[in-house]
C-alpha cells in the first residue's frame, strides 16, 4: 500500500468537519486528514511553527481545503500567506466554503486559490463534490515536485 | 466879355446848367451884389476867379477863350498857356476825336447831346495826369458866334467816396451772401427789400422774383393768412427773436414743396423805415437727424421698459437721472418719487453712508461690474422692507458728463432656491452616508446568512442522511419518513436563503449600462427552457429586433424570470406558447411576455411582486415567490415599471418598461 499524502482542512465547524470526513469516506478517501480549527493553526501547521514546531515543512500536504469564515486568522489571509512564502507557494489550495459572495469568489482566485467549491445544503451534492475533488485533487493532479530540504 | 458869361447865366435855356454856378457864387455871397455900372466887368472878374469850380469858354471851334483861376489850379496851366488853345489840352487823347465829332455835330446844328447835362468826363492835366470831374456844359450864340461854357468840377474826392461806398456795398453783399443762412430784409408793409444768393437757392426763386414781394410768397399757403397776422405782431413790439425759438416752421419754395426751416428775426431802424432783417435755414437734415434720435431714443426707452431688471441711471453726484417701470415695481416707488434723488433712497438705511463711499470710489475708478459680483447686497423698497439684490454696473460718458447704468435684479427666488439646493445637497450627502452605512450593513447581512444560516442546514441535511444510512433500521420506516421531510426542509431553506441573496445582490448591483438586444437574450433563454425539456410542445414567438438601453445581465435576469414563469405555468398546456414582443403604453415603450398559462386571478394581482408571495400551490408549481420581487427590482433600478394583466386558465401577460 502506498503511502497516501495529507489533506489539511482548515475548518471551525466541527458538524462540516464531521460532514467533510464523512464525505470522504463514503468516497473511499483514505488520505490522512489534518484538521486546522482557525486560520493560525493552519499557517502553524504548514510553517511547522507553535503545536506544529519541529515537523518537516518540505513535508507538504496533498491539498489544502480552506473555509473562508476562520477565527483568528481567516481564510483569504491564510491564502496570502501560502502564496507568499516560497515554500508553500505552489501547494494546491481549494476553497471549500458556504459564501457564494463573487467578491469571495474573485479575491479567492486573484490570491491564487486552485478552485473554489462551494458546500452545498444537500448532503448528496456535497458527497458528490468530495468526490470530484478526492478524484482531482489526489489522484489525476501531479502535485510540484518535492523541494530539497 | 465877362457880361457874356453872365448873360449867358442869365439865360432862361442856360438856367439850369449854370444853377450850380449860380449857386456857388451866392455861397460866396456874389449874388447878393447887382452888377451895375463900369465895375460890372471887374466884378464879375472877380467873382468868375473866387468861383469854386473851373470855368471855361470856347468858341465854336473849340478853343479857349476864357478860364479862371480855379480852371488854372485844376489842370496845371498858366492862363496864357491856355487861351487860344483847343479844348482837347485839357483831355486825354483817346477822347479827342469823340470831342471834336460832338463840336462839328453841334456846328452842323445836330443834337446837342451834352449841353445843358451835368456829365462826367476825364480831364488831363499839364502833366499828363488824369482826374474825373464833372462838366456842366452851356452853349449860346454871342455876337453871332456859337459859344460854350463850361464849369469843370474836380470829382476825384467824390468818386473815391461813391468807389468806396460801392466797394463797401458789394463786400456787404458779398459777406450776405456767404451766409449759410438765407438772408431775406422785410420792410414795414411785409415787401421783401432784399435776399442773398442763399435765399435764392434754398427757395428756387430768381432774387428779382422775389424782391418787391410779400414775404408770405415764402410761406406755406395754409399759414400765409396767419403769417400777416404775426408779422404785424412782430413790428409792433420788435425783438430779436434767435433761431429755434419758434416751434415747427415751414418754408415753401418756388415749386410748391415745403421744407422745416428755423428763422431769427431782427428789427432795424433805417431811415427808410422799419426793416426786419430774417435770417432762415434749412432744417431739413437736423429735423430728421432729431427724428432719427428720437426714433432711437424710443427704440432704446422700450427696450429699457422691457427690461426684466430694474435699470437705474445715475449721475456723478450719485442721483437718479432715469429708472424703468421694473424699478417702480421692484422699489415700490412711483417714477417721479425717484427721479432726482440719491440713489441711497433704494439702499438699506444701515448701508446708505458706506454706499456713498461705494459710490465715490467707484466713479473714480469705473468699470463694468457684472451681475452677482462682490457680496451679497439688498435693495429697500418704499415700505423699508429689504430684499436680496445682485447688481450689475455699467459707467457711461455723455456730454452731461459721467453717468452710471445699474441693473438690479431681485433674486430673493434666486436664493431661496439656492438656500434649498443647499439644504438638498446636505440632505442627500447625509441620506448617502445613511445609505452606504445600510448597504455595507446588509452586505455584512447577506454574507453572514449566505454564510452563517447555510452551515447549521447543512448539518441538518448531512446528519439526518447520516441518521438514515447509519440508523436508519433502528428508526423504523415512519422514522426515515420523518428524517427525509427533515432533509427537505432544510434543503428548501438553502434555496429560499440563496433566492433571498440573489434579490439583494439585485438591490446592490451596480449599472453598467449599454444597448441590449433583449430579442437575443430571449432566443437564448427560450432554446434553454426548451433542451430542459425536449419532449415539451412549445411554440415561442420573440418579436425581432427588440432593443434597449440597460444593464444586460440584470435584463437577462428580468427575461429569465418571466419566461421561465411562462414556461413554468404553461407546463399543462399543449401546445405551449409564450410570446416576446413589444407595445405602446402611456407614450412609452413596454414589453411584454404572454404565455398561454394558468394565469392568475387578477384580485390579487398586487401580491405577485413581493418577496415570497405565491399565488399558486408549491405542489403544482414549485418556487420561492422571488422571482417576480427580483424582476421588479431590476425594472425600478432602470426606472421602468413592470405589471400583469391574467385570466385564470388562460394565461398571463407580464409587462415591462425600462
Amino acid at each position: 500500500m502506498i503511502e497516501r499524502s495529507v489533506i489539511l482542512l482548515v475548518e471551525d465547524n466541527p458538524d462540516d468537519e464531521a460532514l467533510t470526513l464523512r464525505a470522504f469516506s463514503k468516497n473511499n478517501i483514505r488520505n490522512p486528514v489534518v484538521v486546522a480549527r482557525n486560520g493560525a493553526e493552519a499557517l502553524d501547521y504548514l510553517f511547522a511553527r507553535g503545536a506544529y514546531a519541529g515537523r518537516d515543512v518540505a513535508d507538504l500536504p496533498q491539498v489544502v481545503l480552506l473555509d473562508l469564515k476562520l477565527p483568528k486568522v481567516e481564510g483569504l489571509e491564510v491564502l496570502r500567506q501560502i502564496r507568499a512564502d516560497e515554500r508553500t507557494e505552489l501547494l494546491p489550495v481549494v476553497i471549500l466554503t458556504s459564501s457564494r459572495e463573487e467578491q469571495d469568489l474573485v479575491e479567492g482566485y486573484r490570491l491564487g486559490a486552485n478552485s473554489y467549491v462551494r458546500k452545498p445544503v444537500n448532503f448528496d451534492e456535497f458527497v458528490e463534490a468530495a468526490r470530484q475533488l478526492g478524484l482531482y485533487w489526489l489522484l489525476l493532479n501531479e502535485v510540484p515536485p518535492r523541494r530539497p530540504g | 466879355m465877362y457880361c457874356k458869361i453872365i448873360h449867358c447865366l442869365r439865360l432862361p435855356h442856360l438856367r439850369k446848367p449854370c444853377a450850380r454856378a449860380a449857386a456857388a457864387l451866392q455861397r460866396y455871397g456874389v449874388a447878393a451884389v447887382k452888377p451895375t455900372g463900369p465895375n460890372r466887368e471887374a466884378h464879375f472878374r472877380a467873382l468868375l476867379e473866387a468861383a469854386p469850380d473851373g470855368v471855361v469858354i470856347a468858341d465854336s471851334d473849340g478853343r479857349i477863350v476864357l478860364v479862371n483861376a480855379q480852371t488854372e489850379r485844376l489842370f496845371g496851366y498858366e492862363r496864357d498857356s491856355l487861351i487860344g488853345r483847343p479844348l482837347t489840352l485839357l483831355m486825354p487823347e483817346r477822347f479827342h476825336e469823340a470831342h471834336e465829332e460832338g463840336l462839328r455835330r453841334v456846328a452842323a446844328g445836330g443834337e446837342q447831346r451834352v449841353i445843358g447835362k451835368a456829365v462826367e468826363l476825364v480831364g488831363r492835366r499839364k502833366d499828363g495826369a488824369e482826374f474825373p470831374l464833372e462838366l456842366s456844359l452851356a452853349s449860346a450864340i454871342v455876337d453871332r458866334q456859337r459859344q460854350f461854357t463850361g464849369i469843370l468840377r474836380d470829382v476825384t474826392e467824390r468818386k473815391a467816396d461813391e468807389q468806396r461806398f460801392l466797394d463797401r456795398e458789394a463786400r456787404f453783399r458779398s459777406v450776405l451772401d456767404a451766409a449759410p443762412d438765407a438772408i431775406v430784409i422785410v420792410d414795414s408793409d411785409g415787401r421783401i427789400v432784399l435776399v442773398n444768393a442763399q435765399t435764392e437757392r434754398l427757395f428756387g426763386y430768381a432774387r428779382d422774383r422775389l424782391v418787391g414781394q410779400p414775404v408770405e410768397i415764402l410761406v406755406p399757403e395754409n399759414l400765409q393768412d396767419r403769417h400777416v397776422g404775426h408779422r404785424r405782431d412782430f413790428l409792433a413790439a420788435p425783438r430779436v427773436r434767435s433761431m429755434g425759438e419758434g416751434l415747427d416752421l415751414s418754408g415753401r419754395r418756388a415749386d410748391g414743396t415745403e421744407f422745416p426751416i428755423a428763422i431769427s428775426l431782427s428789427p432795424v431802424k433805417t431811415a427808410e423805415g422799419a426793416l426786419t432783417i430774417a435770417a432762415i435755414r434749412d432744417v431739413t437734415h437736423a429735423k430728421q437727424a432729431e427724428k432719427a434720435l428720437r426714433d432711437r431714443e424710443t427704440r432704446l426707452r422700450a427696450l429699457l421698459e422691457a427690461a426684466p431688471d430694474a435699470v437705474v441711471i445715475a449721475n456723478k453726484q450719485g442721483r437718479i437721472e432715469l429708472v424703468n417701470a421694473q424699478t417702480e415695481r421692484l422699489f415700490g416707488y412711483p417714477r417721479d418719487r425717484l427721479i432726482g434723488q440719491p440713489i441711497e433712497i433704494l439702499v438699506p438705511e444701515r448701508f446708505q453712508s458706506r454706499h456713498v463711499g461705494h459710490r465715490e470710489g467707484y466713479l473714480a475708478e469705473p468699470r463694468v461690474r457684472s451681475m452677482g459680483e462682490g457680496l451679497e447686497l439688498y435693495g429697500r423698497r418704499a415700505d423699508g422692507s429689504e430684499f436680496p439684490v445682485a447688481i450689475s454696473l455699467s459707467p457711461v460718458e455723455t456730454a452731461e458728463g459721467a453717468l452710471v447704468i445699474a441693473a438690479v435684479r431681485d433674486v430673493t427666488e434666486r436664493h431661496r432656491i439656492e438656500r434649498e439646493i443647499q439644504e438638498l445637497n446636505e440632505r442627500l450627502t447625509r441620506d448617502n452616508t445613511e445609505l452606504a452605512a445600510v448597504n455595507r450593513e446588509l452586505e455584512a447581512f447577506s454574507y453572514s446568512v449566505s454564510h452563517d444560516l447555510r452551515a447549521p442546514l447543512r448539518a441538518i441535511d448531512g446528519f439526518s442522511q447520516a441518521l438514515l444510512e447509519d440508523c436508519g433500521g433502528d428508526v423504523g420506516e415512519v422514522g426515515r419518513g420523518y428524517l427525509s421531510r427533515v432533509r427537505r426542509a432544510a434543503q428548501r431553506m438553502g434555496v429560499l436563503i440563496d433566492d433571498l441573496i440573489k434579490l439583494s445582490r439585485v438591490t446592490r448591483a451596480d449599472m453598467h449600462l449599454q444597448d441590449v438586444d433583449l430579442s437575443a437574450l430571449a432566443r437564448r433563454i427560450a432554446q434553454d427552457l426548451k433542451a430542459n425539456e425536449p419532449d415539451r410542445m412549445a411554440d415561442f414567438e420573440i418579436q425581432g429586433g427588440l432593443a434597449a438601453h440597460g444593464d444586460v445581465r440584470l435584463l437577462q435576469i428580468v427575461l429569465e424570470n418571466l419566461m421561465g414563469n411562462a414556461w413554468k405555468f404553461t407546463s399543462g398546456r399543449a401546445p405551449t406558447r409564450i410570446e416576446f414582443g413589444c407595445c405602446r403604453h402611456d407614450d412609452q415603450t413596454a414589453y411584454f411576455i404572454r404565455d398561454n398559462g394558468a394565469g392568475f386571478d387578477m384580485a390579487h394581482a398586487d401580491q405577485l411582486f413581493r418577496p415570497f408571495q405565491r399565488l399558486h400551490d408549491a405542489e403544482q408549481f414549485p418556487g420561492t415567490g422571488i422571482g417576480l420581487a427580483t424582476v421588479q427590482r431590476i425594472v425600478h433600478k432602470h426606472g421602468g415599471r413592470v405589471w400583469a394583466t391574467a385570466v385564470v386558465g388562460k394565461g398571463a401577460t407580464f409587462y415591462f418598461t425600462l
